[in-house]
């Protein structure tokens, strides 16, 4: 019943005293949160860490946020913001966690389906490799591009949210977003 | 990304595949808010204590300077500046003494006991959150 709130009638309800309803929205934005965290920090105890934050945060801002707009933006803005504060206390000693760090494969993981339902292990291997290898790249852009590539690719933002959630104009976030493409490519090229 | 034109390298980062949260999410994050909801009460608390001691002890502080003389010699450094530059060690000594130390000092601890409380404390009251959070979560489960 509850998954026919949309974001914002969750949150008028919460605002009127309905505790569940905030549950219910962090429920509802655990896994792409904690996702945009993960692929921003590249560790997965910080991302546990950065998205309990945010939803923290969400309770305690959420009687000051307009709610004539839609939500989802805010909620990355405020993940966003968690990530950049976490990342920045850490000085940058942040690294991939040790899962990712480990294997290397001779195979090309760039070839590697994900969608297959019943792989075997050597696919497993290669399935893992190629996610290593994704978030790994998208983990050494520039801060900003790597905000810009993780909401578009990860968390599937337009390019009107992306900017919302950045605060930037939207064809700022555009350009952003191009040139995390741009080295990108380059990354994988060399890799290649 | 429909609306767009993708290309290989889109394609490519479409497949990166997302993984769950740790377990019990929802139970944490509603116990780190129940914390950080009594962190701000403990908070609000200390730090309005902390402003009415202030209030007591700037009370106190403007009787001690008024009844010290120490408010005189203040009136007579702001008439005669030169006062300062020709027996600066002398002024400075006599101030000194009848200066309401005590009242200072509470002054003092009070404005230190303000800060603590509305900036060091709740930032050690999450951080402090942030060790427990496992054992709490544990609590809002059962």
């Amino acid at each position: 019943m509850s998954a026919t709130y949309s974001d914002e009638e969750l949150a008028k309800r919460f605002l009127k005293g309905d505790e569940s309803a905030f549950e219910q929205l962090v429920t509802r934005y655990s896994k792409p949160v904690f996702n945009f965290a993960l692929n921003f920090l590249g560790d997965a105890d910080d991302a546990d860490e950065a998205a309990q934050l945010t939803f923290v945060q969400v309770y305690q801002s959420l009687p000051r946020a307009r709610l004539d707009a839609p939500l989802k933006p805010w909620i990355y803005q405020i993940a966003r913001n968690k990530c950049i504060d976490l990342w920045r206390s850490r000085k940058g000693v942040l690294s991939l966690s040790a899962r990712d760090e480990q294997a290397t494969d001779e195979s090309d993981p760039l070839d590697v389906d994900p969608t297959d339902p019943n792989p075997l292990p050597e696919e497993l291997a290669e399935r893992r490799d190629l996610q290593q290898l994704l978030r790994k790249t998208i983990n050494a852009l520039p801060e900003k591009y790597r905000i810009a590539a993780t909401l578009r690719y990860v968390n599937e933002l337009s390019f009107a949210e992306i900017a919302r959630a950045m605060d930037v104009p939207e064809n700022t976030a555009k350009t952003y977003f191009q040139r995390a493409k741009k080295i990108l490519r380059k990354q994988l090229a060399q890799l290649r | 990304m429909s609306s767009d034109i993708r290309d290989e390298l889109d394609r490519l980062y479409e497949k990166i595949e997302w993984e769950n949260p740790r377990a019990n999410f929802t139970g944490r994050v509603v116990a780190r808010v129940r914390w950080a909801k009594r962190a701000q009460r403990v908070s609000t608390t200390v730090t309005l204590i902390a402003l009415a001691l202030l209030g007591v002890f700037g009370f106190a502080l403007g009787r001690g300077l008024t009844f010290s003389g120490a408010l005189d010699y203040f009136t007579l450094v702001v008439n005669n500046v030169d006062l300062i530059s020709s027996a600066a060690d002398d002024f400075i000594a006599a101030l000194g003494d009848v200066m309401p130390w005590t009242e200072i000092l509470a002054v003092t601890l009070s404005i230190a006991l303000i800060w603590t409380a509305s900036a060091l404390l709740p930032r050690w009251l999450v951080r402090y959150r942030s060790r427990h959070n496992e054992y709490s979560a544990n609590n809002y489960s059962q």
